[in-house]
Formats: C-alpha cells, structure tokens, sequence
C-alpha cells in the first residue's frame, strides 16, 4: 500500500505545481486558427507572455502578464510597459508571445502590441532584434 | 499514590481498584508493541485479560478515506491542468510594422531605410495595404485595387509572390504588406490575413503602425 499512497503523493504535486506554472502564464481563450500552416511549433527558448483576457462582446478585460493583471486605459498601459521592460530586461532576444481570444476586436489588440514596442523603444533593444510572435492554434483538427 | 516508576503503585489498593490497574498495566505494557499503522511483533500477544476486546486487537489506522481524498484530488488536478496543447506562434516583425510609410500620412516613430525597388519599372515602396472589415472582406489597396474573401486572398497572394513557381509575380518576398483591420474587427480575421501573407511567402508582414497616441486605450 505504501508504494501506491507515495506515487499518489507525488503525481498530486507534480500536477499542482504544473498547474500553477501553466495558470501564470496563460489565460484559458480560445485562439484564432488559421487555416494554413504559416505558424511554427515554439521552440524552448525564454517568452514572456502578454495575454489579452477577453470579455464579453469582443471587448477585452485587460491585459495580462505573468501572474499580473493591467487594467486596460491609459494608466494601465504604462503599468503593462513598465512591465514587459522589466521582463525583458538583460534578455534582449526574449520572445514575446502576443495571446488574444479569436473574438477579441482588433482594437483591444492594438494596444497589447503597442506596449511590446514602446517597452522595446524603453528598454533600449533594437526593434529588428525582438522576437514578437502572435500565438495561434495548430494543426488541422478543429476545436 | 507514590508514582515511583512507570508501573501503577498498587500493593494498598482495595478489591475493584486493584482490577481496574492490573487492567491499566497489561494496557500500557502492551502500547509500545502496537505502534500506529504496523503490525504488532510477530509472536505478540495481548494479555489474557484483555483478549477478545477492542483493546486486545492490533491498533492500526484505516487508510481507505485519506487514499479516497488522494485519489479525488489527483483526479481533480488531472482534469483542471491545462496544457499549451498544440499553440503555435507566428512570427511578426515589429520593426518593418513600424517602418513602413502609411497611407494616411501618420507619422511613424523610426525612419526606415528606404526599400530599393528591383527595377525602374518596378512598382514603387509603398506597402501592399489590406484593410480588413468586420464581416472579413478585405479591401487590398494598390496595385491590386479590389476587395477579396480570406480564400481569395489567400490564392492570389500565393501566386502573386514572385518565386520559382510563379516567376511572374507582381511581389517580391520583400514588399511589405500591412494588415490594416477594423477596430471592431475580431482578431481571428485579422489574424487569418497575416497568416495568408506569411504562408505566401511575404517576409515583411505586420500591422498598420500605430494609429493613435502611445497608450491609449481603445
């Protein structure tokens, strides 16, 4: 019986702290699905994730970085710069990695990708170094 | 009552109390051997008094509600773990997205080099510019001047791309194109432009640059 409780143990924190790591960095939406295979399998490097949290009728609830949400006007904005420069920090050739819901408005959007811009043009990297990558659903199987 | 060791004093203890330590002496001889969640020592046996009570039984701890509880929460963190199952990324440029000259005459914030055209008689620099409505009809600006279904698009932009396989193409892999969405337009539509741009084979492929003051929400 001992053998048995002690895998159970270990599987319940194995999927307790996966579940944690993986809750901090992804919000649960559903992401567009282009029809071609123009998007690639990610690769292991470092990422920082900025997540567009989608609300009702195509409108987003802010934004979100890591475990930190930003609240999505002006000042919530600069906090999200503030924030995306600091990650980035000492790590130039970061990826970032750009999550919307696939009903997302565009116009909610813009501004997540207007914020990896100015917190590159903040931090000082060269534009045409910075990996922004928008991050879509794979495959050919639908939903 | 002298505690002078660990056995119960009871030499001038009357009749029943005399019974009832004897009782807690053959208990307390007999707590060590019977150690929580083990068996008892092979060959142990409880004192003759207290066989065939509850005392007398081996004390051991019942299992089944803690490995019920374990087994519900490992089916329960299972089934709640999300995984980055099957996301894939597609790449943009953010540095050609801001470079390249809009339309409209926004200002844009980095001077880009100009793109040299292939020939005299190339086309100018200017970006091939979709905007994208909400009901997803694209409307491509020069020099294709027409409006399109993502299917269309994504057709003719395939074979528009100047390659081995079309060497007639009107673009080089080079021409910026710029995805210019609706602000009401979902991010499915806008994003299913970018991935016909870059699946033709366009390696210059971004949004409009920014259309508003830096920041502001929409």
């Amino acid at each position: 019986m001992t053998p048995l409780i002690d895998m159970a143990f270990l599987l319940i924190v194995f999927f307790v702290l996966v579940s944690q790591v993986t809750s901090a960095e992804m919000v649960d939406l559903s992401l567009p699905h282009p029809t071609s295979g123009a998007a690639k399998q990610q690769d292991g490097s470092e990422r920082i994730v900025v997540n567009v949290i989608p609300a009702t009728d195509g409108g987003a609830a802010g934004y979100r970085l890591g475990k930190r949400e930003f609240t999505a006007d002006t000042a919530g904005l600069q906090q999200l710069v503030a924030a995306i420069a600091q990650a980035m920090k000492g790590q130039p050739s970061v990826d970032v990695n750009i999550r919307a819901d696939r009903a997302t408005a565009y116009s909610w959007v813009r501004p997540a990708m207007n914020a990896v811009a100015d917190a590159l043009t903040v931090s000082g990297i060269d534009r045409a170094r910075a990996r922004v990558r928008l991050v879509v659903l794979g495959g050919v199987t639908s939903e | 009552m002298n505690n002078a060791g660990s056995q119960f004093q009871h030499a001038d203890a009357p009749g029943e109390a005399r019974h009832a330590l004897h009782a807690l002496n053959a208990l307390a001889a007999a707590l060590p051997e019977a150690r929580i969640g083990r068996r008892p020592r092979r060959g142990w046996r409880a004192p003759r008094r207290l066989r065939g009570t509850s005392l007398g039984a081996a004390i051991s701890t019942n299992m089944t509600p803690m490995i019920d509880v374990v087994f519900q929460l490992l089916v329960f963190f299972i089934a709640t773990t999300h995984y980055a199952t099957d996301e894939r990324v597609i790449a943009m440029d953010l540095s050609r997205r801001i470079a390249v000259t809009a339309p409209s005459g926004t200002s844009t914030d980095v001077a880009a080099p100009p793109l040299k055209p292939l020939d005299p008689f190339a086309m100018n620099d200017e970006a091939l510019y979709l905007s994208v409505g909400v009901d997803g009809v694209i409307v491509a600006g020069a020099p294709l001047r027409r409006t399109f279904t993502p299917a269309e698009l994504r057709a003719v932009l395939a074979s528009e791309l100047r390659g081995s396989a079309h060497p007639n193409g009107m673009f080089q892999p080079a021409f910026p194109v710029v995805i210019a969405p609706a602000d009401n337009a979902p991010w499915e539509i806008a994003v299913e432009v970018l991935d016909a741009a870059v699946a033709a084979g366009f390696r210059n492929v971004g949004f409009e640059p920014r259309a508003t003051v830096v920041g502001n929400a929409p």
